[in-house]
């Protein structure tokens, strides 16, 4: 110990420098000389005499320098030498085992840097830990609601707060346009306090952000850097021009508002997905827009401490509620972390995630370990030779650690260069393609700050800390093994017991390998035909062979010049050849769902159906059609009702039990009330139950009234024009059947909309299987993260199968070469091999069933349609461990036939 | 004019007893070092350049003694080095074990005779 000491301490030790060295040994000579010359020696003599002694000098002198320079640095890099060459030597081994270091390696880094995102970091915005949604939550008796604050409400709530250091509101503004030389796109952003950016601790990537002073000047824009690539082409020169601000398509026609973009934010920047944000502003005579508030904690604030202040201020600044409101069971305030909200979804995946590559590293030491054994096991007589022959044990175990340090090197080296790339896959596997409306609905990506998914510092860390714990977990075992062996040169250098001990060691190793990829398996199998159940669910709609389109309308457009617009795009669109049928309704089918109004059947009272929750749905004729959602009973609209005087209704079949129970709906009638009007309408037909706007919801009721007839009501009622547009005619969707492709279809839709009109903007045209992929994109994330997380634990454990009967085969030749020298069959030969991988798969598999039955249970919120207990992927997977463990076998099995005897027995 | 001398090896741990000893009298250089043995012991025991620096360097390391660079009398910048108390410490310790290794090889050497 004293020794390792003294040696560490002469590491670090300042030695003399090699110019202080020579000059040392250059006076020595000078004096040797001069007392030679003293002691009356010749010059000449004295010369080579000095000659000579610099000679032998010389030789001392270098491997001074030598024992100096840091003599554990020279043995190491001695050692490293050493396990090159012996690895070089053993191509396949190095090979195999950096390549399984690599895949662990690189896949808990992967899997690491998701999490680090998603958990550690959700918010593009520094010590986002600190940042806290104030929200009331009403709890009624028909649900709990959160509602949103009044701005003069908010502002003086900010006075009030104590346990935030500041306070800012966010109000989202209704969809509106942005005018640009490209034409019109669909924007929506939201309005906020000036301080909101001090909030969130902003930068500016360019220009400069909304500060204090803006909200008395408010007529000023802040881009959000995504917004800016796409509409202004990353120009910076639009920093400092104004643009116009129009109204989207649920407003009436506002004089538009002209902007000065002050600024773009950084591209990391994002905040619930708005595109741009502006002051508050509120036309004369106008309020501001409801607002919701988030806030920074102050110094030394616990948020317990800020959600009881919460509690304390809301009742006191919040208005009394309505009096028609549903009755109230609780209300609250509380202030809940920002963060929370990104990553409440993602938690239960993350476990997954983290457990599979836990799993796949189990798998990898295993298999890295077996690795090591048997190359110990097979250097172990070299080694005895060794140390029988002198050589130091410790040293014996330092270069086998050093072996280990090297593959792990490279494996870390490989694995980071695999995570990379994988990252990247990650990266697109988690975003969505969607455009325009649907952007805003499905998010562009599953990941929060997965544009920032790439390698980084943090990624190497993480890689070599991984590959460093592994190395000294599996370098312990060879390493150890040496140490522990007895040498006696008397006994035989191979005794057989210690082989068939290490050989069972193996073996349960490769059984636990195999259990545990069963487990992978078997989740992964689950969430892939969970992914397959959600996208093949009956929607109620199909989703094939259809165009989804969203519109926008020039804003100067008034009601009825929309309403003419949309004959006139229906009229063009039907006429294209291939289509099949088109349609239009408001906010289309797949846009969020509003009660508007009350509907009361015949014969119920309206008390009854108060907590109804009727969605109701403006559509034209051929809408339904197109959508090929099947009608049931009756008919859908067409053409000819638009004139029609009857009022009339479609409904869908959740809507016809709720009012009518299990009778007919048919020719039922059922009124509606809004605002103080009623009609009665005449329900014409009742059609399938349709999923809107996830996949995992529930039916709801809903309504479909003609947007004709619709707009003729609202008109005769006296309701204004804004209010006629945002309910009849909203967001311009349209769906299209065609016959053949629809993405081929979709230039000529574009034509033809030209055609139409050349005031009309796209937001968004796409297949509407497009959409629906993107509402899948989450649950298609875990399937194939966890996926690929089987696969490579598949193949590592088809790998260990492997070692374990080569090894076996190796072991055995000698006894193979007898039994066929003595007469024996191939197929004898080959039965203790069957039996081994029948033995270690069968138990393995055993194991994995057991361990996934006892856990896939935790997989419950993941799954969709599938039970844990799924019997197909239950019999899939053990007939795929067993494919695994054959083809691990043929090797081995056909060398063990082809051992000939003679040679077996040399 | 070199004179035929018996060659003696010294074990690696003698040497570094002997140069602690000759630096107790106080700071040399490395030649001064080897020429002070070569007197003491009266011309019989010559060090070899090539252990007498590699052993100052390793008793430098463990601190037994500490150099700086001087003037030598000459005027040629040399290094001097000298002990330090752990040097001294380990000389006494050194001193003593050698006294008690000479004294018990003494009496093996000079025992009664076993006569069979």
């Amino acid at each position: 110990m004293r020794a390792l000491w003294t040696r560490l301490r002469a590491l670090w030790r300042v030695h003399p420098t090699e110019a202080e060295l020579d000059e040392e040994i250059a006076f020595h000579l000078s004096e040797e000389a001069e007392e030679r010359a003293a002691a009356g020696t010749s010059m000449a003599e004295a010369h080579s005499a000095a000659r000579r002694e610099l000679g032998s000098t010389a030789l001392t002198v270098e491997s001074m320098r030598e024992a100096w320079r840091s003599p554990v640095v020279a043995q190491v890099a001695q050692d490293l030498r050493y396990a090159w060459r012996q690895l070089r030597r053993a191509p396949v081994f190095a090979v195999v085992a950096v390549l399984t270091l690599a895949v662990g390696i690189g896949s808990a880094t992967t899997i690491l840097g998701i999490v680090n995102r998603i958990v550690v970091q959700p918010l593009p915005y520094p010590d986002a830990d600190r940042l806290v949604r104030i929200v009331e939550r009403l709890e009624t008796t028909s649900g709990t609601r959160e509602r949103a604050v009044a701005y003069a409400d908010f502002l003086e709530w900010r006075a009030e707060a104590r346990t935030l250091s500041d306070m800012a509101s966010i109000a989202p503004m209704a969809q509106r346009t942005f005018k640009t030389s490209e034409g019109v796109a669909a924007v929506w952003g939201a309005m906020t306090s000036g301080n909101v950016f001090d909030v969130l601790r902003t930068r500016p990537h360019l220009g400069r952000l909304l500060r204090p002073a803006d909200e008395k000047d408010p007529q000023v824009v802040l881009l959000t850097y995504d917004t800016w690539r796409r509409l202004f082409a990353a120009d910076p020169a639009v920093v400092g021009k104004a643009i116009e601000l129009r109204v989207g398509a649920l407003q009436a026609p506002t004089p538009p508002r002209l902007l000065t973009v002050v600024g773009v934010l950084p591209p990391e920047f994002a905040f619930e997905r708005y595109d741009f944000f502006t002051p508050v502003f509120a036309r004369p005579g106008a309020q501001p827009p409801p607002v919701t508030l988030i806030g920074r904690l102050a110094k030394g604030i616990t948020i317990e401490a800020a959600n009881q202040e919460a509690g304390a201020i809301g009742p006191k600044v919040r208005p009394p509620l309505p009096a028609d409101a549903p009755a109230l069971i609780g209300l609250r305030f509380d202030a809940i972390s920002l963060k929370e909200r990104s990553i409440a979804e993602m938690r239960p995946a993350l476990r997954l995630f983290v457990a599979g590559v836990a799993v796949l590293l189990v798998i990898v030491c295993a298999n890295v370990a077996n690795l090591l054994l048997a190359r110990g096991s097979s250097r172990h007589t070299k080694f005895a030779t060794r140390i029988a022959l002198g050589a130091s044990r410790s040293r014996i175990v330092r270069q086998v650690l050093t072996e280990s340090l090297l593959l792990a090197g490279l494996g870390a080296g490989a694995g980071a260069t695999l995570a990379t790339g994988a990252l990247v896959v990650v990266r697109s596997l988690a975003s969505t393609e969607a455009t325009g409306i649907f952007r805003l609905m499905f998010g562009t990506t599953v990941l929060p700050r997965s544009n920032e998914l790439h390698a980084d510092w943090s990624l190497l860390v993480i890689a070599i800390t991984v590959g460093l714990v592994s190395t000294v977990v599996f370098g312990l075992i060879p390493a150890l093994h040496i140490s522990r062996t007895n040498v006696d040169i008397g006994t035989p250098l191979r005794s057989r017991s210690h082989h068939q001990v290490s050989t069972m060691t193996r073996s349960g190793i490769v059984v636990s390998q195999v259990a545990l990829t069963t487990l992978l398996l078997i989740s992964a199998g689950l969430l892939i035909r969970s992914v397959g159940k959600l996208v093949a669910v009956n929607k109620g709609y199909d989703a094939t062979r259809v165009v989804a389109a969203n519109l926008l309308l020039p804003d100067q457009y008034a009601v009825p010049a929309k309403a003419e617009a949309i004959r006139k795009l229906l009229a063009a669109m039907r006429a294209l050849p291939s289509v099949q049928a088109a349609g239009f309704a408001r906010h289309g089918l797949l846009i969020g769902e509003e009660i508007v109004g009350q509907f009361v059947p015949a014969g119920k009272s309206p008390d009854v159906m108060a907590g109804a929750r009727i969605r109701f749905r403006p559509v034209s004729g051929g809408f339904l059609t197109a959508m090929g959602v099947d009608v049931i009973a009756g008919r859908d609209f067409a053409d000819d009702d638009d004139d029609a005087t009857e009022p009339l209704i479609v409904m869908n079949e959740q809507a016809a039990r709720v009012c009518f129970g299990d009778a007919a709906a048919t020719g039922q009638n059922i009124s509606w009330t809004l605002r103080g009007h009623t009609a009665q309408f005449r329900v014409v037909g009742v059609v399938a139950n349709v999923r809107q706007s996830s996949l995992t919801d529930e039916f709801v009721p809903e309504v479909f009234l003609n947007y004709r007839q619709l707009l003729r009501l609202t008109d005769s009622w006296g309701e204004s024009p804004g209010y006629q547009n945002e309910t009849a005619i909203g967001f311009l969707s349209f769906a299209i059947r065609t016959a053949g492709d629809p993405a081929a279809l979709i230039p000529a839709i574009r034509e033809s909309l030209r055609r139409v009109d050349a005031n009309i903007g796209i937001d968004a045209l796409v297949p509407l299987s497009e959409v629906v992929n993107a509402s899948v994109t989450r649950p298609r994330f875990y399937a194939a993260i966890l996926a690929m997380l089987a696969t490579l634990a598949a193949l590592l454990a088809g790998v260990g199968v492997y070692g374990v009967l080569a090894y076996s085969v190796t072991e055995r030749t000698p006894e193979i070469g007898i039994r066929l020298a003595l007469g024996a069959r191939s197929g004898h030969v080959l039965s203790p091999i069957v039996g081994q991988i029948g033995i270690m798969s069968g138990v393995g598999l055993a194991l994995g069933l057991g361990m996934a039955t006892a856990t896939t249970p935790l997989l419950q919120g993941l799954l969709f349609g599938v039970e844990p207990i799924d019997m197909v992927t239950f019999l899939v997977v053990p007939v795929l461990v067993g494919a695994i463990a054959i083809a691990a076998a043929i090797i081995p099995g056909w060398r063990a036939i082809r051992v000939h005897p003679a040679t077996a027995l040399r | 004019m070199a004179k035929a001398l018996a060659r003696f090896d010294l074990l690696q741990g003698t040497l570094d007893l002997l140069i602690l000893r000759v630096l107790i009298t106080g700071s040399s250089h490395g030649h001064a070092v080897g020429h002070a043995i070569r007197q003491l012991s009266g011309e019989l025991l010559q060090v070899q350049t090539g252990s007498l620096y590699p052993a100052l360097h390793r008793l430098e390391a463990n601190d037994f003694i500490a150099s700086e660079w001087r003037l030598s009398e000459k005027g040629k910048r040399a290094k001097y080095y000298k002990l330090t108390p752990k040097g001294r410490k380990q000389l006494t310790a050194e001193h003593s074990r050698w006294e008690q290794l000479s004294q018990a090889i003494g009496r093996v050497l000079n025992g009664p005779l076993k006569a069979d």
